[in-house]
C-alpha cells in the first residue's frame, strides 16, 4: 500500500463536464459513466446540477442505487429552491455554490456579501435539518482577493462548514497561487476540494500543487472535458500524482486511461466548432458587442 | 470596445511577501527551428514573417530556422521537480544563476512548470508556439503574463491569431478546437448559468477578454441551455419570441438534444420554433433598436438583459 497521504477523487464529468458545449450524453451513457467510476472507487460523483429535465430528474433518483463506493453530489446555486430540488433526489451530498469574488456576488447574483451569507446559512440549515452531508464551492475563489477569502473562511467558520471546494472558475491560477489559496484554507481546518480549469494549460499541474498543498479532494473529469478548454483530466491528474510519494490514489492512470479510451467516442465534440461556425446565429461576438454598446450609449 | 473591467485576475496574495514574482521574464521562441525539417521551403519563405509577428506577440529572442533549438548551456530534466520541492530547487538554480532550463510537456506539465520557473525569479524560459517539440506552449506562458498582470497583452493587431494560422499554415496541423489560448471554440458557451453571466458580464466566465488573442464569441443550444440562451439565439436569428414560446421551445430544444445526443444546429432550433409557435422571420432591421425590441409581440415581447456584457 502507498505510504503518502490519500486524495480522494471528485469526477465532474456529468456536471462542470457535461455542460461544455455540444455534449448531451443519453442516460443510459450517465448510468454507465456512474457505474464505470463506482467500480473504480472514485470517492465522489457529481452528476446532479440545476436545470435538469423532468425525464432527467426522474432517472438521476435511480443514481445514487447504482452506487456501492462512491457519494453522488448534488450541484446547486445559492438558492433553497435548488437546495429543495435537489434533496428530492436523494443524493448523498447536497453541495451549495457561493460566489467568492465580488465581481460574480454584484454582477452574475446582485447580492452583498451579508445577503448572500444569509442565504447560504438557510440553505446549509436546510440541508443538514434533513440529514445531508454538505459541501460549500467558493466559485471565482482565485480571483477573489485575500480580504474577501478572509471573510468567507470566517463566514464559514461560523457555519460550522466542514468540506470547502476551491473552485478555479476561469483557470487563472499558477502553481504558486495556487498553494497559497489551498494552503489558506486547509491550514484553517478545512476538508479542502481544489477544482481546475485549463484556460491556461496549467489544470492538472494546479491539480497536483493543491494535493501536495493540503487539498485531500481534488475534482477531475474524464478527458478532461469541461466549460471552455476543460478541467483537470481524470487519468492526466492520476498520472502525476502516482508519481508523488506524499500523495497516495485509489485508482491508476492506467485504470483511468482505459476508462478514457472506452468512453472517448460519447464524449467527442468533433465537428461541433465546424457546425457553429456554419450557423449564422452563433457568432454572437458582434451581437454581444453591439448591444453593450448600446447599453453605455443609453447610460 | 469596451474596457476591461476586472480587477486584477489570478493575483490572490502578494506573492512579492514570499520573494515569489514575475518580472518581465524573457520569452524565448524556437517555433522555426522545430518547425523546418517539415516544411523547408514553406518556413524560409515566411520566417520574416513569423518572426516580426513574435516579436509583436513579447517574444524577446526569435530563433530562426538555422538556430540550434537548445543552446551548449541548456538545462534539461528538472521535469521530476515537479514531484518533489520544486521551489526549493529552481530557487537554488536561480540563485546559482543558472538561466538556460528547458522544460519538456511528456507528462502535460511544460506550461505549469514553466510558470513556477518564473515566479521562482527564472529570467527567461525556452517556448514554442502551440507547444511544438515538447515545449512549453508560448502562447499559454504569454497569457499567463497577461492575466497575472505581469507583461499585460493589448496588441490590437491580433498576433496571437495570426501566429496561429501561421503556425497551422507551416505545421500542416490544425490546432484542436478546445486548446487553451488558441483553440477556436474556447470561448463557446451553451449552459444556462454561462450564457446568463455572459449577458450580464462577460468577464464573469472569461479568463481574458477573446478580442486579444483574435478570438470569437459562440452561442450554442443543447441540453444545458436555459431560457436566457433561447432568448438569445432568438435574438441573433431575429426569432420574436413571447414567455410561452420560449417556453415550449426551451422544452422542446432539451429533449431534441437528448434524442440526439448532441446540440443543436441553427436550423434544427428553427424548426423546433416554429413548432413551439414561433412566427416567421421578421426581416432584418436596418438598426439595431429595431432588432432588439421591437418585435410583434406587443406587450408580450421580452426582452434580453442588458447588462455590462463585454470586459
Amino acid at each position: 500500500m502507498p505510504d503518502g497521504r490519500m486524495i480522494h477523487l471528485v469526477d465532474t464529468t456529468l456536471r462542470d463536464g457535461h455542460q461544455a458545449p455540444g455534449l448531451a450524453l443519453s442516460l443510459e451513457t450517465r448510468e454507465t459513466v456512474i457505474k464505470a467510476l463506482d467500480d473504480l472507487g472514485v470517492a465522489r460523483i457529481e452528476a446532479v446540477s440545476i436545470g435538469m429535465s423532468p425525464v432527467e430528474s426522474i432517472a438521476s433518483k435511480r443514481w445514487r442505487g447504482l452506487m456501492k463506493r462512491s457519494k453522488l453530489v448534488a450541484w446547486n446555486r445559492l438558492k433553497l429552491s435548488d437546495v429543495e430540488g435537489s434533496m428530492a433526489i436523494k443524493p448523498d451530498v447536497i453541495h451549495v455554490c457561493f460566489s467568492a469574488s465580488e465581481s460574480h456576488l454584484s454582477k452574475k447574483l446582485n447580492m452583498t456579501f451579508e445577503k448572500a451569507a444569509n442565504v447560504l446559512e438557510k440553505c446549509l440549515d436546510l440541508a443538514h435539518l434533513n440529514g445531508f452531508e454538505v459541501s460549500v464551492g467558493l466559485e471565482d475563489a482565485s480571483r477573489a482577493g485575500f480580504e474577501r477569502l478572509s471573510k468567507i473562511r470566517s463566514l464559514l467558520r461560523y457555519l460550522k462548514v466542514g468540506h470547502v471546494r476551491l473552485s478555479d472558475t476561469c483557470g487563472v491560477l499558477t502553481p504558486s497561487t495556487t498553494r497559497q489559496l489551498v494552503e489558506f484554507f486547509a491550514t484553517g481546518h478545512f476538508s479542502v476540494e481544489f477544482h481546475a480549469h485549463n484556460d491556461l494549460g496549467m489544470a492538472n499541474v494546479n491539480a497536483l500543487i493543491a494535493a501536495q498543498s493540503g487539498a485531500d479532494f481534488i475534482n477531475t473529469s474524464i478527458l478532461g472535458v469541461g466549460e471552455r478548454t476543460g478541467n483537470a483530466s481524470f487519468s492526466g491528474f492520476l498520472a502525476l500524482a502516482e508519481r508523488c510519494r506524499a500523495l497516495a490514489v485509489n485508482v491508476s492512470s492506467a485504470q483511468a486511461m482505459a476508462l478514457e479510451r472506452t468512453l472517448r467516442e460519447f464524449l467527442s465534440r468533433e465537428g461541433y466548432m465546424a457546425s457553429l461556425k456554419s450557423s449564422p446565429g452563433s457568432d454572437v461576438t458582434d451581437w454581444l458587442a453591439h448591444h453593450a454598446g448600446l447599453q453605455r450609449v443609453n447610460r | 470596445m469596451a474596457e476591461y473591467t476586472l480587477p486584477k485576475q489570478g493575483i490572490f496574495f502578494d506573492t512579492k511577501d514570499e520573494g515569489i514574482n514575475i518580472e518581465a521574464p524573457l520569452l524565448i521562441d524556437a517555433t522555426l527551428p522545430l518547425l523546418y525539417p517539415r516544411n523547408p521551403g514553406k518556413v524560409d519563405e515566411l520566417a520574416p514573417r513569423w518572426i516580426e509577428l513574435m516579436k509583436s506577440a513579447g517574444a524577446a529572442t526569435v530563433k530562426t530556422q538555422t538556430d540550434p533549438v537548445y543552446g551548449p548551456g541548456d538545462l534539461t530534466g528538472l521535469d521530476e521537480a515537479l514531484f518533489s520541492d520544486y521551489k526549493s530547487i529552481f530557487k537554488g538554480l536561480v540563485d546559482g544563476d543558472y538561466t538556460q532550463v528547458v522544460f519538456k510537456n511528456d507528462m502535460g506539465t511544460a506550461t505549469g512548470l514553466a510558470t513556477g520557473w518564473l515566479e521562482m525569479g527564472g529570467s527567461k524560459v525556452l517556448t514554442s508556439f502551440g507547444g511544438v517539440g515538447s515545449l512549453p506552449a508560448f502562447e499559454e506562458i504569454r497569457l499567463m503574463l497577461h492575466v497575472t498582470g505581469a507583461i499585460p497583452l493589448t496588441a490590437p493587431s491580433h498576433p496571437i491569431r495570426h501566429l496561429k494560422e501561421l503556425h497551422e499554415y507551416l505545421s500542416g496541423e490544425k490546432i484542436p478546437d478546445f486548446k487553451p489560448v488558441t483553440g477556436r471554440g474556447i470561448f463557446a458557451q451553451e449552459s444556462g448559468v454561462h450564457v446568463d453571466g455572459l449577458l450580464k458580464e462577460a468577464s464573469l466566465y472569461e479568463p481574458f477578454p477573446p478580442e486579444i488573442v483574435g478570438a470569437r464569441r459562440y452561442l450554442g443550444v443543447g441540453l444545458h441551455s436555459g431560457q436566457k440562451a433561447i432568448l438569445l439565439k432568438c435574438d441573433c436569428l431575429e426569432l420574436p419570441t413571447s414567455p410561452a414560446i420560449l417556453k415550449s421551445l426551451l422544452k422542446k430544444v432539451k429533449e431534441k438534444a437528448l434524442s440526439l445526443g448532441r446540440s443543436l444546429t441553427d436550423t434544427e432550433f428553427e424548426i423546433l420554433y416554429f413548432t413551439a409557435g414561433g412566427q416567421k422571420k421578421t426581416p432584418k432591421s436596418a438598426t439595431p433598436q429595431k432588432t432588439r425590441r421591437e418585435r410583434t409581440e406587443g406587450d408580450d415581447v421580452i426582452h434580453l438583459p442588458r447588462g455590462r456584457g463585454m470586459h
